[in-house]
């Protein structure tokens, strides 16, 4: 996902200056991987020698100093911890509250239930069903995620 | 980041340990045949300083080592330097191999001049750096993320490009850095402005044929969706061009362009030479019969394999009778000659033309295109040395045109040093007067007037223009590799 041979620093460097921001300090990228909790000793430690939740934080750490507008994320909770986890969905909190609009898949009902405004189905590259925040908190998710892919098998 | 990468100091490396091998290998070379072009010159002008008949007066020209040559060789190892001038024919090949190390022992080892060093080294270094500049960042995923901002496709295969350039440029200025100062510490070697404008010449066609490779490796790893499936492409097109296109030109210029037997053609000239002798037979028996039978005897004679001769001693009938034959023999020699070259011209435009059938079908790959226009650069090509021998044609005829305009076939010193009152007719032998060979009174040559060859070196800029269409094709192969990686980029998929 991003440049092993490049410190922490240096690729939330180099992609904020491709993503037009060329006047951001040193200081900016520490808060901001500060702030989706990496841990300061790896400021400046080539990113191969980071573990994937590491990765996922620069990774995030890029969208927000981008300051896009749209993030989309693959799995972003995957091989995190649960306390790591945890952080990460406070931040996407905050980005959404932000006004960022984020697109994220996700295996996991629970938090997908305690963070969006919309969840959507898919099955086989189709989605097949989309509930808005009011919708799908009076009903069980769970049950019709296992309704939708029930149906599959049969 | 490139930079320090493992790639990189390989490549560094590589380079640091071939150019100066190569070049002190080429460079001593250069000044081995500087120092026998030397003593052959001065060789070649104490023989003319000796000469007392025009007989025996045929310069040699000596064709001064390219200095260039220490950067490509070109065909100067195949091909000698020294061109005697003589009457019967016309010089095609120079005799004399120019490249000779002090072992004719060690000459198997085969030696690689710079600009072939760079042929290789670079496009390799060029490809290995290349090959998985897309499918790389697709691997890592990194494309994704630099393509979800504004970056356009285009603008990501500029950068990419950009940044090989970076990388490799400086590796080809340091190989040529290096060059440079091997070729200053070397007090042999003295390098004229022209000299200097050919070497940055040389630099710029390198760079013109780096960018081809950096652009085909870019271009094989947009086709490509991953980096294990490009690492095989790239070598194999590196062997196809690098090996195969000059190696099969050369095979199929051979068959498609036949060339006739040299015996055939030596056979020919042989059978004007037996033609000459034998008109020549007859108007010396013609000519003996004019001026009534004598004895036919020199007490001196030298003879050389030009059929030349310096004669002292003997009667006055005889001088007259020799005069008559010169008179006669010169000027139908020279008609031959003119003959022989025709059969001559034939074969050499033969061979010209295969030459040149085998050039033009190895532009299929860049870096014969790029060896070719060194070698046009430093002077060492086919062209060069045919305008050589061209040269030296034409002074061949001045040389001649001299000897008619100062009567040198009508003149006793053509055959012999002694003055025409020395020699006593045959009635003086029978009265005991016989001819005396008195060496003081032998006359020296006037050769004040005789033409002498000078070395033409063609100006820079038309070498460089001779250059530019390889040039030309090697910048049309970069802008069509860099088109095509666009075209293919656009569709790429990142994922």
């Amino acid at each position: 996902m991003l440049y092993g041979n490049f410190t922490a620093r240096q690729n939330l460097d180099f992609f904020a200056r491709l993503g037009g921001k060329n006047d951001l300090t040193k200081k900016d990228y520490y808060d901001v991987m500060r702030r989706v909790g990496l841990q300061e000793e790896a400021f400046e430690r080539k990113l191969k020698t980071f573990s994937k939740g590491m990765r996922q934080k620069v990774g995030l750490a890029i969208a927000i100093i981008k300051d896009a507008g749209n993030i989309v994320m693959d799995e972003p909770t995957s091989g995190l911890d649960p306390k790591s986890a945890a952080e990460l969905m406070q931040i996407l909190i905050q980005l959404k509250n932000a006004g960022k609009s984020i697109l994220m898949c996700t295996h996991d009902l629970f938090r997908a239930k305690s963070v969006a405004d919309r969840v959507g189905i898919m099955k086989e590259g189709r989605l097949v069903m989309i509930r808005t925040r009011e919708e799908f908190l009076r009903v069980d998710l769970e049950r019709i995620y296992l309704d939708y892919m029930q149906e599959a098998i049969v | 980041m490139n930079l320090l990468s493992v790639r990189f100091v390989i490549g560094f490396v590589l380079c640091l340990v071939v150019i100066p091998f190569t070049m002190i290998v080429s460079i001593d070379d250069y000044n081995n045949q500087m120092r026998i072009y030397h003593i052959d010159r001065v060789a070649v002008e104490r023989e003319i300083e000796n000469t007392r008949v025009y007989f025996f007066l045929r310069p040699t020209v000596i064709q001064e080592p390219e200095v260039l040559g220490a950067f490509s060789q070109g065909i100067t190892p195949n091909i000698g330097n020294k061109v005697k001038i003589q009457i019967n024919e016309y010089p095609v090949f120079p005799s004399g191999h120019s490249v000779s190390r002090d072992n004719p022992l060690l000459n198997a080892f085969f030696s690689l001049d710079f600009a072939t060093v760079i042929a290789i080294t670079i496009s390799l270094l060029a490809l290995v750096f290349s090959y998985d500049s897309i499918t790389r960042e697709r691997e890592n995923g990194t494309m994704k993320l630099i393509l979800t901002g504004k970056i356009s496709r285009p603008a990501f295969v500029m950068g990419k490009l950009m940044g090989l350039l970076l990388t490799l440029t400086p590796i080809l200025i340091f190989c040529y850095l290096l060059a440079a100062v091997i070729l200053l510490a070397n007090p042999g070697v003295q390098l004229s402005g022209p000299d200097w404008t050919g070497i940055i010449l040389l630099l710029l066609t390198s760079m013109i044929y780096m960018l081809v490779f950096i652009l085909l490796g870019m271009f094989i790893s947009a086709k490509t969706a991953h980096s294990s499936s490009s690492i095989i492409i790239s070598p194999l097109c590196w062997i196809t061009f690098l090996f195969l296109i000059p190696n099969l030109a050369t095979y199929a210029s051979a068959s498609l362009s036949k060339l006739p037997l040299y015996e055939n053609v030596q056979t020919a000239i042989a059978n004007y030479h037996k033609e000459y002798e034998k008109n020549a037979q007859d108007k010396w028996k013609e000519y003996h019969r004019e001026l009534g039978s004598f004895e036919y005897y020199w007490e001196n004679m030298n003879h050389d394999n030009d059929n030349s001769q310096e004669l002292s001693g003997g009667t006055w009938e005889m001088t007259q009778h020799t005069k008559k034959m010169v008179e006669w023999g010169m000027p139908e020699r020279l008609s031959y000659s003119d003959k022989i070259w025709a059969l001559q011209k034939d074969y050499l435009d033969k061979l010209y033309r295969q030459q040149n059938l085998r050039q033009t079908l190895a532009w299929l790959s860049p870096s014969e295109l790029f060896i070719q226009a060194s070698d046009i650069l430093c002077r060492t090509d086919a062209d060069s040395f045919l305008d050589h021998t061209a040269a030296v044609r034409d002074y061949r005829d001045q040389f001649f045109l001299y000897f008619k305009k100062i009567n040198a076939f009508s003149s006793y010193q053509w055959f012999t040093p002694m003055p025409e009152e020395d020699f006593r007719t045959v009635q003086e032998y029978e009265e005991g007067n016989k001819t005396k060979i008195d060496r003081e009174r032998f006359a020296d040559l006037d050769i004040s007037l005789m033409p002498r060859y000078e070395e033409r070196k063609s100006d820079p800029l038309d070498t460089f223009r001779s250059a530019l269409g390889r040039l030309a094709a090697l910048l049309s192969i970069a802008i069509v590799l860099l088109g095509g990686t666009m075209i293919v980029f656009r569709k790429y998929d990142v994922r």
